[in-house]
């Protein structure tokens, strides 16, 4: 069982790891040390709170810079002496130098595999940039609608595997806003928990205006736009998805103002 | 000196100076947790200030305190979270766009297989974390995904079975891929029984299995939440990182 330090401040309620301990955990976890007292491996195995203390702990180490090898600008008594101080450097200017190249090399090996990915994705969603994936009915009957950005990626490279789910809190409150009715084109469009599949139909429809000219725009749950089009005369819109899986939001706006925030969630496909 | 050799020595003899050392370290920590928490950009400098005002002052007992069975670096930046915190839950969150809340996630990923490669080391170091119920979660997660499992992926339970039963008992498991989940769950509950030697019922199993991965799914997920894993994009994670290996 484990020895509660009652007299070392806890992270939580009594009875779970205090901070030596999780920093002796996280050590084990990262094979930093052969071994952690049993009783640590023990409660850990038994206690949830304590298991998302160390994953979250984990995480933010990761993300931490290494501490600088000699203390920078200060005067102390364990300067070296200066022949050792001279193989320092030295090995300081190799290190860096391998580190350069070792970047260099893991650059472009990324590269290679950014461009190879991106031109699989674009061959396996049959991508056409052009207006014929596009659909619009008008009030005229004559079809309009073009797409821009062509040629664009259709995400960006750094999306992270399941942060592409993420919710955006600044775009969920634009989902949730009421617009004012003045002019308000009644937009119309899917739920916010709407789930497609790659192949589906996003489809949108909106009472027109002849003196506004309508845009559509489709982000990413990071707020990069994906996709804009010019919506013309046309009172609805139907695009047949080609989004790989994420969170999106489409935002329906005229040139001063957004009219509606809708979002939707595109599945993964196995 | 070792770093950590310098650490304490400025621990214990010049913590005015171990503070500037762990500059770097200490906005990283607040920017981290600023992001994560959609803290305006504006008061993260405030914050610092903050935070390192508190552990000028908690510096002594911080000392105090520190048993050196870890390394300091990992000690000191735990205290350090913990601190920060103590001083969020004092701030009034604001939810506002913020584009830049994400940088941090997006930042040097810039390959798909990397990240799922980063992503499967998180996950399996959050399924270490369950000791004893590894091997018995991997076998869940990989027969519910319809992943083949291996003769090796038997060990480490109660009973220690031979080469020949964990091929035997890899083979069933493996037969259940066309199965539905509770069909599953019947094969694995029996299975467990064995390995585990104590009676486990099918309904016992499916509580205990939906359990560990709902946890995963929050383990890897985070709190407040970095991604939005289900168990269904675990599936396809683990999927894809072996396919990686595989084809490495």
């Amino acid at each position: 069982m484990k020895e509660t330090n009652t007299d070392q401040k806890s992270i939580g309620a009594q009875g779970h790891l205090d901070e030596n301990e999780l920093a002796q955990y996280i050590e084990y976890l990262r094979h930093e040390t052969d071994q952690a007292p049993v009783q640590l491996i023990e409660h850990v195995q038994t206690c949830s709170f304590c298991r998302a203390e160390v994953m979250a702990l984990y995480d933010m180490l990761d993300a931490l810079p290494d501490i600088a090898e000699e203390p920078s600008g200060l005067e102390t008594d364990y300067r070296q002496p200066s022949g050792h101080r001279a193989k320092t450097v030295a090995l300081r200017i190799i290190r860096t130098a391998a580190a350069v190249a070792a970047v260099v090399v893991l650059s472009w090996g990324v590269k290679q595999l950014v461009v190879n990915r991106l031109h699989d994705n674009r061959q396996a969603a049959g991508i056409k940039m052009d207006s014929s994936t596009l659909v619009g009915s008008k009030m005229n009957g004559q079809p309009s609608g073009t797409t821009h950005g062509e040629g664009k990626s259709l995400i960006p490279d750094s999306v992270s595997f399941a942060a592409a789910f993420a919710p955006n809190p600044g775009y969920d409150n634009m989902v949730e806003a009421k617009y004012r009715t003045d002019r308000n084109p009644n937009v119309v469009g899917p739920g916010p928990e709407t789930e497609l599949a790659p192949g589906d139909s996003l489809q949108i429809s909106w009472t027109p205006n002849s003196a506004d000219v309508f845009e559509l725009v489709i982000v990413d749950n990071k707020g990069n736009d994906i996709r804009r089009v010019k919506l013309g005369k046309v009172s609805s819109f139907s695009w047949k998805i080609d989004l790989n899986p994420g969170l999106y939001y489409w935002k329906f706006t005229n040139k001063e103002e957004i009219w509606k925030v809708g979002r939707m969630i595109i599945k993964p496909g196995k | 000196m070792q770093k950590n050799d310098i650490d304490i020595k400025l621990l214990l003899e010049d913590t005015g100076r171990l503070l500037v050392r762990y500059q770097p370290v200490i906005r990283t920590i607040v920017r981290n947790l600023a992001f994560q928490g959609y803290l305006q950009k504006r008061d993260i400098s405030d914050l610092i200030q903050e935070v390192n005002r508190k552990l000028i002052e908690r510096l002594p007992k911080i000392r105090e305190r520190y048993n050196y069975k870890s390394q300091f670096k990992t000690y000191f930046s735990v205290v350090i979270r913990n601190l920060c915190l103590e001083e969020f839950r004092k701030v009034k969150f604001v939810a506002e766009p913020q584009p830049e809340i994400y940088e941090q996630t997006a930042a040097e990923l810039t390959s798909d297989h990397l990240v799922i490669v980063q992503e499967y080391e998180r996950l399996c170091r959050a399924i270490r974390m369950f000791g004893n119920e590894q091997s018995a979660i991997w076998i869940a997660l990989r027969c519910f995904a319809c992943l083949q499992v291996t003769p090796e992926n038997f060990l480490g339970f109660e009973l220690e079975p031979d080469l020949d039963t964990r091929i035997r008992i890899a083979g069933q498991v493996n037969e259940t891929a066309e199965m539905q989940k509770k069909d599953k769950m019947e094969v694995l509950s029996e299975i467990f029984t064995h390995l585990e030697r104590k009676p486990r019922t099918a309904d016992a199993f499916r509580k205990w299995s939906s359990g560990r991965l709902e946890e995963l799914v929050d383990l890897m997920n985070g709190h407040p939440p970095r991604s939005a894993y289900t168990v269904d994009v675990l599936y396809i994670l683990i999927e894809k990182a072996e396919l990686f290996e595989n084809n490495d």
